[in-house]
């Protein structure tokens, strides 16, 4: 297999595809994984204005098993929050990695800038699809 | 949490370092964050918080830390 081809494969492998929804909201599949090492799919919304990897809700970040280090303050609009921020181990097409995951209020899981980081989202709206590699 | 802290007991014992940090280092690490260990007021500059955390974590393995942007607004994310 030439560098090329192997190198095609890798990037193949980590493509995700997710989707738009009814509300026009883009959603892309991740996988969250306990300290047990059960995988959980969550569908995420991508929001670009936040610069950070992860929030799933804080009931489900709660129930996996992950550390929590303690909590920060987040703007959500013009409130000002309180959220728990936890080590936790998830993937999004490829390796799992660790990252820093927030316990949010919402039942929607949020991804941001920092699991895009060094990749390609590709959002087409005519034709309803949704693509990271 | 550890110590059974919530995370509001957590932000208002680590508020007056959080301040006193302001004043001293506000303007050299303007939007840097920082990551306060209450009980001993150990604090952890940077700018990624998963490397920050990760460096207070290791000098306090049990510890839990409220973080901050070192910034008049202190909030760390916005969603």
């Amino acid at each position: 297999m030439t560098a090329q081809m192997e190198e095609r494969n890798c990037l193949v492998s980590r493509a995700v595809r997710g989707r738009i929804d009814e509300s026009g909201k883009v959603l892309l599949p991740i996988i969250v994984i306990a300290s047990d090492g059960l995988e959980i799919e969550v569908e995420a919304l991508i929001n670009l204005e936040f610069c950070g990897a992860l929030v799933i809700p804080e009931e489900l970040a709660g129930s996996l098993g992950w550390r929590c280090l303690g909590a920060r303050r987040v703007a959500v609009g013009v409130e000002i929050r309180l959220m728990h921020h936890y080590l936790g181990m998830m993937a999004i097409g490829g390796d799992p990695r660790n990252v820093v995951v927030l316990g949010g209020i919402k039942p929607q899981a949020i991804i941001g800038q920092k699991l895009m980081s060094g990749r390609k989202l590709t959002v087409d709206f005519s034709l309803g699809q949704v693509l990271l590699e | 949490m550890k110590g059974g802290l919530t995370a509001e007991q957590l932000d208002e014992a680590c508020w007056p370092v959080f301040e006193r940090l302001m004043s001293e280092l506000g303007e050299l690490y303007h939007n840097w964050l920082v990551v306060i260990e209450p009980e001993s007021g150990d604090y952890f500059l940077g700018q990624d918080d998963h490397e920050v955390l990760a460096r207070a974590r290791k000098r306090h393995p049990h510890g839990v830390f409220f973080a901050y942007r070192l910034n008049e607004n202190p909030a760390l994310d916005t969603l």
